[in-house]
């Protein structure tokens, strides 16, 4: 066909469809554009840099000068202005007065200036010229060139000395008129007004450079910040901390920065931030700063000074709310821990350690969704999806962590834990901490493997059992061998549960049943969890499956196994007790097979022996090994048992106790410092005349006793109970070789008491659950279950009727729990049959040792790796709709505005049938969601209702989930508290400790952080950590004051401390009585780094119980200061100092106490570890006994009588000697009215606590030097002595007392010298004796003593005819002088014997330790402080005066001559000496000085 | 479920009935002149106003909770769909569908119930997508191109018959075709110029969906993790599926090596010289049904129910139901030899494995005979019987090269069929050498 212009489609048509395609692409690639521009990080940048700049401003106007300073400085730079143009003036007349001084300096100056230069120039020439020659420096030309040179030389040297003359001149002229001076004043002031501007200044300069100048907004518009823009992601990069993708490590990128712009930058605090939004002009401060700078700005640009912008570019203007929304002000808001994380300077610097490394989420996401963050609760759940269409990330394996659970990622390199509480008590991640106890005291490794170690490397916190039998029973070699492997070396966590190996003789079958079915049932605080009443156990649950009646017939079957065992166990132990030389007749028996033995051998090694007969001899020799081997392990067995307590039943029992000097017991003598009883909570009967006042303690370490009665009641004859408790309290390790429990030093009588008392209370048993007696039938059907696993379902059915043949048993592996069901058979086999089961399907023995059950491996999953467990491999069944049915679900758990209050709705409600419904968080419900399942969601559930996940399950009975139910916290009724709230708090502090317990499982993901990231604490610090742990497994924060606590604070005015009583001011001289160890933290405080937080460190103040209580209680902050709190005047530490000391009572306002977490009602910031039972005690004490403990004066002696305080125990004891102490106590103070338990700790332990105290107090306080485990003695030094009586006898001449001292002993020596003529005497007799009786061969030789003995005599005689004393005085000026006026002072009866036995006497009345024992107990630098103001290393005033005092003249120069200090030092060496010296006559040379009656042991 | 109908949601289900609304306005401006169809028209538009109205007024004033599809309705379908009769349900519904729309052409063609149909699917889907499972599936970045994808065969197909069914009235009157068109174009503009417009329209498009949809970035890969369920990429979905029925070296190499060969083969084979450039449907029946089988139920099909229906550890999954990966499903697959030795003659010894080649052989003979009969004997036979006047007109060598591609096409459903009835697993069951059928 011809070709036509017509065209197939109309052009014009196809010209229209193609413009608006063209057009319909432009709005695309707008679109794509506006997309890029706008992206939210990009959004998030451009709104930051207004906030940053209007930060800035504010930081200008913050330390610019008011209008009324700006005068100030006005005045401060005309001043400075005046004193320049005076400088000039008196510059210029002065340089007119010398005539032409000045202008000849400087012609000479000139002049020498340009000799310079032309030596220079000539010797650059001779360094060339040598260079390039091969004759160097001896060329002709370098010869001529130094002919120059030393022209020049000498030319400069002449013109120099005129140069310095003249210049001398003049500076001596100058001097005469005064110029130096006001130069040196004109630099002083110009400092001064640079100073004042300085932060002004640099703030200027800072915020003009975060402003965008118009090169940045050209290149943020858009499509051109495709090229080089302002805004820029930011990332840090971590090649270190890689993410593991199984199959390669990647390097982490945290691109958080990118949004979260502030994080580092310390002003931006969220209240600063959100500031922003208000209105500027209704800031009347800001107003008066702006006027001020404006101003100063204004001027000082008038003046032409450079750099300064215009006033208006600091004006302070609104960021609106719509812009800066409160999400905002979190996201640009700096790290809240900047000197924990973040910061460079911090331990965890955000350059080393990124963000995702802690708080996990997508690091190289730059979006909101896609990093992963989660929320915190429902309602911000809620929120983050209308807001940001949230939902959860099923892409990213490690979501971000929600804050609750944020301290969980801590584990991941401070596996130890308590490495995480530094600075004495501040814990740093309490929930961990909290969580880890909890595991620990729970016992959830018993059944959950916590390894810390995978391939020999440290991976997490080890929390794992240890062997049985303990590495501490074990002999060396074996222990040794069990040490040495370090893949595998044992596990140190005792089992927490009490042994039950002695069950019988402590309660019945009664009781045991009771407890298993509903442990809280009965002690409603108890550790032990529940098995029983289950999600999947109840009889709900079980209704209609046929196994109603298993749970019954369980608990029979276990509580008739553990009995039943115990009871053979116990026959045993009675049958070995009984009859103790069993064990020699069979250790005879050993001997003889032994001695068998080896005849046998040495009948073998005949050569004469034939061959027949060797194999006999060797048939015989191999029974014989055999026979040994039995009889060893029979004597093994004996000794063991004969190691153990007897049988309670061997007790003999005293007569009845007094029930209420028991209670006063159980009140005294440290009962209460772990455990509580109810019925201390009232006042008790006087005792003595005494009335026994009650004592509300809420300790919680040991079991609550006040149903004790109830439990301990074995069966068999009367007064049992009181035998098995009498002798658990005089020995509870005997009983059960690991508890906990110490041995309180009680004597018989008193713990006879103590059971009195305690057995008196019979509190009804209300809601005493119904055990059923188990039908046969129901054990058969519990026994088939176990069996058919082993036999054939015909052989089954033999076994039940018959029980099994003895044929069959032999085929059964040793151990074999159908052992117990050999024919003929019986119910209460297959009791036992079912109870072993049963016992080992739940893993009782995980927390008791079980006759039994030896060594079985750990039941339950092992979670060393749990926290980055894959959600889909978690079961979670029908848990969503369990959780729905059976609790009432809430949005929040804490009220929004107090997180120490429960929500409004969070509390039980009854169910539409009637059931209470718990409260649940709805967070956590959600997370069982099947959109947003998660670890968390599990595990939270898993705590809460273990068994949950059965629910709707069709299970046969041995496949049920066997995880017990624990309760994690024990809540207390406080006084004045309704029950609703005290419901809802139990419940919300019941959540709060699973939710602590889950911080710590979601730490354990055992990711092979490098091991430099990894906290590996040593030395020091590791002995703190170690030692913590041990503190804590013994509870001795139950009773003493281990560290002090701190408050953090921002002082608001200084002056409020500046009449505090005990305030040393600098630059005052200082008045107080004792001296300044300036070393020494308890006088000298650390240097306060910042004013925006200052930081104390004491102790809660002590408390006076007050009678007529009407006082209005203060609101102030109150601590006791265990350490010199320091300020200065300013941080460039210009200003004064002030320290106030430790000992000292310190008020804050409570307005400037930041309050953390904390819900302590005493507001540290971190509270102090221990000392409620020293409260409680002395509180006690003062009501007790008003007499001696009441009132301001007096109280002290309560305090005295309470466990001392451990602050400071390592600077003051010497490590051998506590170490001893721990392992075996004896008493020290006579004033306690308790003593310090024998704990059943290791000599490992034992050390362990030595080591923490020597580490806290060497780190606490590295002025004093602190050395560990060995510490000098320098009284022990041989020439210490000699050098101090050097010392004291040049001191007594300079000061003319040597004569009079000396005639003060003539005296004595006279007397002494009868003494000792008569025992010369005495030798010489019995010398004579001996030559009398000696045999012929002897006798030259005694004929020879005899002639010395005569000699001496003689000698003794002539002195004391001459009364000769000379040997004396010389014996007395090298050797005896110091120590004996040094005796003299200490057996002052004023001073150590008011309340001292010291010096071998009798103090007045024995209050304090016997001091003739201290010099293995204490450290000699240390007694010193002590002995200078005891009251600066006590909780409260200390009873021990300070005896020398600095101020004023020193006392008792009768006794000793010198210094206080002197004094102090000599009567701390005398201590130190005096075993040494002990028998030396001179200490006797005095009567005691300053005591009116002679002391008790006075000879 | 109610908490996930969040307000932004709801409007674009709104902005879908107003879509769908506007589409039906339209039809109905396109039939002004017909009053009663205009009105039909209109009166379903209107029904797709109120869907809108609706959800924009449940999404304003009661955000999270909109009507959702009715729990009887979705319960009814898991409970029709569950988890074994599912796939069956599927394919054989799929097949009878295929033969319904052939077989009623004419029809369904026919533009009212074509769109009376059209519009009943963009209702159900509109419902649908308030279901969260569904919705979740649907949504999916990389599941949005198929149901894109559906749409668009959908159309296509419908294209295809419509026109096919007019010419095939045309031709049998005698006039000539729809198509039937002697002039020729210019290449410019009518060629180069419509294929620039394309090509930016194209861009555009690609350009708003990238934007639109972000790339399904999911978790990193590791190797202790597989992803569950672990699948193919969309377009190799059909054959994944095949996995389901047959050893790996058959569904991953023998057919679709079959399918490429067969594809390249279509010209030489195909003979009929009617039917070029225009559609019908009648002059290329064989032709076009057996292709349109194997591309729409054997491929497209199996994409769709390996895309939408296939959840974790590759079980079937209704439309509305959650994918749980802990769903178990009974597989007691046996194989033809156990059939036959085993529960037929009851000789367990000669099912063991491993013992020699004659054995093998014995084992497996009924298998063999089967593959054997089918592959061998089927040919001839269909060339006596039902294939006669194909055979004659081809002749032997075009006719054995259809009738094996039509084998092999074949033998999926036939291994469904088995699988489905007498749980066969393999036909013939070669362990030793890694051979099954």
């Amino acid at each position: 066909m011809a070709a036509t212009d017509t065209t197939y489609r109309n052009t014009k048509m196809l010209h229209v469809v193609f413009a608006v395609t063209s057009i319909f692409m432009l709005v695309t690639l707008i679109g794509m554009f506006a997309e890029d521009f706008y992206r939210g990080w990009k959004v998030e940048q451009r709104i930051f840099r207004d906030v940053e700049e209007e930060m800035g401003k504010r930081q200008v106007l913050a330390s610019s000068p008011t209008d009324k300073s700006v005068d100030e400085l006005a005045a401060i730079e005309k001043n400075l202005q005046s004193k320049k143009d005076d400088l000039a003036a008196a510059k210029t007349a002065f340089e007119k007065g010398l005539g032409d001084l000045p202008s000849r300096k400087l012609k000479k100056e000139l002049e020498f200036a340009g000799v310079k230069a032309e030596y220079d120039s000539v010797m650059s020439f001779i360094n060339k010229a040598s260079e390039s020659r091969e004759d160097g420096l001896n060329s002709e030309k370098v010869r001529k060139l130094r002919k120059q040179l030393d022209e020049k030389a000498a030319k400069m040297a002449e013109l120099k000395e005129e140069v310095e003359k003249n210049q001398t001149d003049y500076d001596s002229q100058a001097r005469e008129k005064g110029i130096p001076a006001m130069e040196a004043e004109v630099k002083k002031l110009d400092k001064q007004y640079k100073e004042t501007l300085a932060d002004f200044d640099r703030f200027v300069k800072l915020a003009t450079q975060k402003r965008w100048s118009w090169m940045d907004s050209f290149r943020d518009l858009p499509i051109i910040e495709g090229f080089s823009p302002p805004t820029k992601i930011q990332q840090y990069t971590l090649n270190d901390l890689p993410i593991d993708y199984s199959f390669k490590f990647v390097t982490r990128y945290d691109r958080c920065a990118t949004c979260h712009l502030g994080l580092e930058k310390p002003n931006f605090d969220k209240a600063a931030l959100a500031s922003l939004t208000d209105d500027p002009g209704l800031n009347k401060e800001l107003s008066i700063r702006y006027a001020g700078a404006e101003g100063l700005l204004k001027k000082r640009r008038a003046e032409g000074e450079r750099g300064l912008p215009k006033p208006e570019a600091i004006r302070p203007k609104m960021i609106d709310k719509s812009r800066l929304t409160d999400a905002r002000v979190s996201e640009f808001a700096a790290h809240p821990r900047l000197d924990l994380f973040v910061d460079a300077n911090s331990p965890h610097g955000a350059e080393k350690f990124g963000c995702t490394i802690c708080h996990s989420g997508q690091g190289s996401a730059t979006a909101f969704f896609d990093a992963s963050h989660t929320p915190d609760n429902a309602v911000i759940q809620e929120h983050w999806k209308k807001e940001y269409g949230w939902k959860a990330n099923h892409y990213w394996d490690m979501p971000m962590l929600p804050s609750r659970f944020v301290e969980s990622t801590c584990v991941k390199c401070h596996h130890d834990v308590t490495d995480v509480i530094r600075d004495g008590n501040r814990i740093e991640a309490p929930k961990l901490v909290k969580g880890y106890n909890l595991v620990r005291e729970l016992g959830c490794f018993g059944c959950h493997e916590i390894a810390g170690l995978k391939f020999g490397q440290r991976i997490g916190p080890d929390l794992r059992l240890e062997d049985d039998p303990p590495l501490d029973s074990l002999s060396n070699v074996e222990r040794a061998k069990r040490l040495s492997d370090p893949l595998n070396p044992p596990g140190a966590q005792r089992k927490v549960g009490p042994a039950l190996s002695r069950l019988a003789e402590k309660t019945n079958e009664d009781w045991v049943k009771a407890w298993l079915k509903s442990p809280r049932g009965f002690r409603p605080e108890t550790r032990m969890p529940h098995f029983y009443l289950q999600a999947n156990n109840n009889p709900e649950a079980l209704y209609g499956t046929g196994q109603e009646k298993f749970p019954d017939a369980e608990i029979n079957s276990v509580a008739y196994y553990l009995l039943s065992k115990s009871k053979q166990h116990l026959n045993e132990l009675e049958q070995n007790h009984k009859d103790p030389k069993q064990l020699q007749a069979d250790q005879v028996v050993v001997a003889t097979i032994i001695q068998k033995i080896k005849d046998a051998e040495k009948q073998l090694t005949d050569p004469k022996l034939k061959d027949a007969e060797k194999a006999t001899v060797q048939g015989q020799l191999k029974q014989l090994q055999t026979d040994q081997a039995v009889a060893q392990a029979k004597v093994k067995r004996r000794q063991e048992f004969l190691a153990l307590a007897p049988p309670v039943s061997q007790f003999k029992l005293p007569a009845a106790g007094d029930a209420n000097r028991g209670r006063m017991f159980f009140q005294e003598k440290g009962c209460m410092a772990c455990h509580s009883h109810a019925a201390t909570e009232k006042n008790g009967e006087p005792v003595d005349g005494k009335k026994v006042p009650a004592m509300l303690g809420d300790a919680s370490f040991g079991p609550d006793l006040s149903r004790i009665a109830l439990k301990i009641a074995p069966l068999g004859e009367a007064g049992s109970d009181r035998k098995w408790l009498i002798s658990w309290l005089l020995n509870p390790s005997a009983h059960s070789p690991r508890t906990l429990m110490p041995s309180v030093q009680l004597t018989t009588e008193d713990a006879n008491d103590i059971v009195a008392w305690l057995l008196s209370h019979k509190p009804e048993w209300k809601d005493k659950v119904v055990v059923e007696p188990a039908e046969k039938q129901t054990l058969q059907d519990l026994a088939k279950i176990y069996l058919e696993k082993v036999f054939t379902k015909s052989e089954t059915r033999t076994v039940l009727e018959n029980g099994i043949t003895e044929d069959r048993l032999k085929s059964l592996a040793l151990g074999a729990d159908e052992l117990e069901l050999a024919a003929p058979l019986d119910e209460n086999k297959l009791k036992l049959y079912v109870g072993k089961k049963a016992i080992g399907n739940m893993g009782c023995y995980a927390c008791h040792s079980i006759p039994g059950f030896q060594n079985p491996k750990p039941i339950g999953t092992a979670l060393n790796e749990w926290g980055k467990k894959d959600p889909d491999r978690l079961a979670f069944e029908d848990s969503e709709k369990y959780v729905k049915h059976h609790f009432n679900v809430v949005p929040l758990r804490d009220d929004p505005k107090d997180k120490n209050k429960p929500a409004k709705d969070w509390h039980s409600v009854a169910s539409p049938d009637g059931k209470v419904l718990k409260p649940y968080e709805e967070y956590f419900a959600d997370m069982l969601n099947h959109h947003h399942r998660s670890r968390e969601g599990f595990l939270h559930l898993k705590l809460r209702e273990p068994r949950s996940y059965d629910y709707n399950r069709i299970k046969s009975w041995d496949d049920r989930l066997r995880m017990p139910q624990f309760r994690f916290a024990r809540p207390k009724k406080l006084a004045g508290e309704s029950d609703e709230a005290f419901a809802a708090r139990a419940l919300q502090e019941e959540a709060e400790a699973n939710e602590a317990v889950m911080t710590f499982i979601l730490g354990l993901v055992a990711e092979p952080v490098p091991q430099k990231f990894v906290n590996s604490p040593t030395g020091d610090r590791l002995a703190e950590v170690k030692g913590r742990q041990v503190l804590d497994k013994f509870n001795c924060a139950g009773c003493h004051i281990v560290r002090p606590g701190s408050i953090d604070f921002k002082p608001v005015e200084m002056k409020r401390f500046e009449g505090h009583p005990n305030v040393r001011k600098e630059e005052l001289p200082y008045t107080g009585d004792d001296y300044v160890y300036s070393e020494h933290i308890a006088w000298a405080g650390r240097d306060p780094t910042s004013y925006e937080k200052l930081t104390v460190r004491g102790v809660t103040p002590p408390v006076e119980v007050k009678f007529d209580d009407d006082e209005e209680p203060s609101k102030d902050v109150k601590v006791w200061l265990m350490q010199d709190f320091r300020y200065r005047k300013d941080l460039q530490k210009n200003g004064w100092l002030r320290d106030i000391p430790a000992g000292s009572t310190l008020f804050l306002s409570p307005d400037w106490v930041a309050v953390g977490e904390t819900s302590d009602a005493s507001k540290f910031t971190a509270p102090q570890l221990g000392g409620k039972f020293t409260d409680l005690l002395s509180q006690y004490l003062q009501k007790k006994d008003r007499e001696n403990f009441g009132g301001q004066a007096k109280m002290s002696n309560a305090y005295a009588a309470a466990p001392p305080l451990l602050i400071g125990q390592g600077e003051k004891v010497q490590p051998d000697w506590l170490y001893k102490f721990l392992l075996n106590p004896h008493p020290i103070r006579p004033l306690t009215v308790l003593r310090m338990p024998k704990f059943n700790m290791s000599p490992d332990e034992a050390q362990a606590l030595v080591n923490y105290f020597a580490a806290v107090d060497k780190t606490q306080n590295p002025g004093i030097g602190l050395t560990y485990p060995y510490v000098l003695m320098p009284q022990r030094n041989e020439g210490f002595l000699r050098q101090k009586t050097d010392e004291y006898v040049a001191r007594l001449k300079a000061l003319n007392q040597f004569d009079a001292r000396k005639k003060d002993l003539q005296g004595f020596w006279e007397k002494q010298l009868i003494v000792d003529k008569a025992d010369a005497d005495r030798k010489l007799a019995e010398a004579e004796d001996r030559l009398n009786m000696a045999v012929a061969a002897a006798k030259p030789d005694a004929t020879k003593q005899r002639d010395d003995a005569k000699k001496v005599a003689d000698e003794w005689k002539e002195r004391l005819a001459k009364k000769d004393v000379s040997a004396y005085v010389k014996q007395w000026e090298e050797r005896e002088a110091y120590v004996a006026d040094a005796g003299r002072m200490v057996g002052h009866g004023n001073i150590c014997l008011t309340c001292h036995h010291a010096a071998g006497l009798d103090g007045k009345e024995n209050k304090g330790p016997n001091l003739d024992n201290v010099a293995d107990r204490l450290r000699h630098d240390w007694m010193q402080r002590w002995v200078t103001n005891p009251s600066r290393f006590q909780h409260y005033s200390s009873v021990m005066p300070i005896n020398f005092k600095a101020s004023g003249a020193p006392e008792n120069q009768d006794a000793f001559v010198g210094s206080s200090m002197d004094q102090i030092q000599a009567a701390r060496d005398f201590l130190l000496l005096y075993p040494q010296i002990r028998d030396w006559p001179i200490l006797r040379a005095r009567p005691i000085l300053g005591l009116t009656t002679p002391p008790m042991g006075a000879k | 479920m109610h908490d996930t109908m969040t307000p932004g949601f709801q409007f674009g289900l709104a902005v879908w009935y107003l879509i769908c609304a506007g589409l039906n306005f339209g039809v109905a401006q396109f039939h002004a002149h017909d009053r009663k169809l205009r009105n039909v028209w209109v009166g379903v538009g209107f029904l797709f106003v109120l869907h809108a109205m609706i959800y924009l007024v449940t999404g304003s004033f009661a955000p999270q909770s909109g009507p959702v599809i009715p729990e009887p309705l979705v319960n009814f379908t898991n409970s029709v769909m569950d988890h074994f009769w599912g796939p069956i349900i599927y394919f054989v519904g799929s097949c009878l569908a295929f033969a319904t729309v052939l077989y009623w052409r004419k029809q369904i063609t026919e533009p009212t119930v074509s769109l009376a149909l059209m519009n009943a699917a963009l209702l159900i889907f509109g419902w649908a997508m308030t279901n969260e499972d569904f919705r979740s599936i649907i949504t999916k970045e990389d599941n949005v191109p198929i149901v894109m994808l559906i749409f668009s065969v959908v159309f296509f197909t419908w294209v295809g018959l419509r026109r096919a069914v007019v010419n095939d009235g045309l031709i049998a009157q005698n006039k000539p075709v729809m198509e039937k068109d002697d002039e020729k174009v210019l290449v410019w503009p009518d060629l180069v110029y419509t294929e620039l417009i394309c090509m930016v329209v194209a861009t555009a498009l690609l350009v708003i969906w990238s934007v639109a949809l972000k790339a399904p970035l999911e978790q990193p890969a590791t190797s202790a993790k597989a992803p569950n369920p672990s699948k193919a990429p969309w377009y190799f979905l059909g054959l994944q599926e095949m996995l389901v029925y047959f050893d790996p070296w058959m569904a991953g190499v023998v057919l679709p090596t079959m399918i490429i060969v067969g594809l390249i083969a279509i010209p030489y084979i195909d003979f009929n010289q009617k039917g070029n450039g225009y559609f019908t449907f009648k002059e290329r029946a064989f032709a076009i049904t057996s292709f349109l089988f194997g591309f729409l139920v054997l491929w497209v099909v199996l994409i769709v129910l390996g895309t939408f229906l296939r959840g974790p550890n590759w079980n079937f999954f209704g439309p509305f139901e959650y994918w749980d990966p802990h769903k178990v499903v009974p597989l007691n697959n046996v194989n033809l030899s156990d059939l036959f030795w085993l529960q037929m003659v009851g000789d367990p010894t000669k099912t063991e494995t491993g013992k020699g080649l004659l054995h093998i052989v014995i084992r497996e003979l009924p298998g063999l005979v089967f593959v054997g009969l089918y592959m061998l004997a089927l040919p001839p036979i269909c060339a006596k019987t039902i294939f006669r006047r194909y055979y004659m007109k081809m002749g032997f060598a075009r006719y054995f090269m259809l009738i094996t591609l039509i084998q092999f096409m074949a033998s999926l459903p036939i291994k469904m069929v088995l699988r489905w009835t007498i749980n066969l697993k393999y036909i013939v069951y070669i362990p030793e050498y890694f051979l099954n059928i």
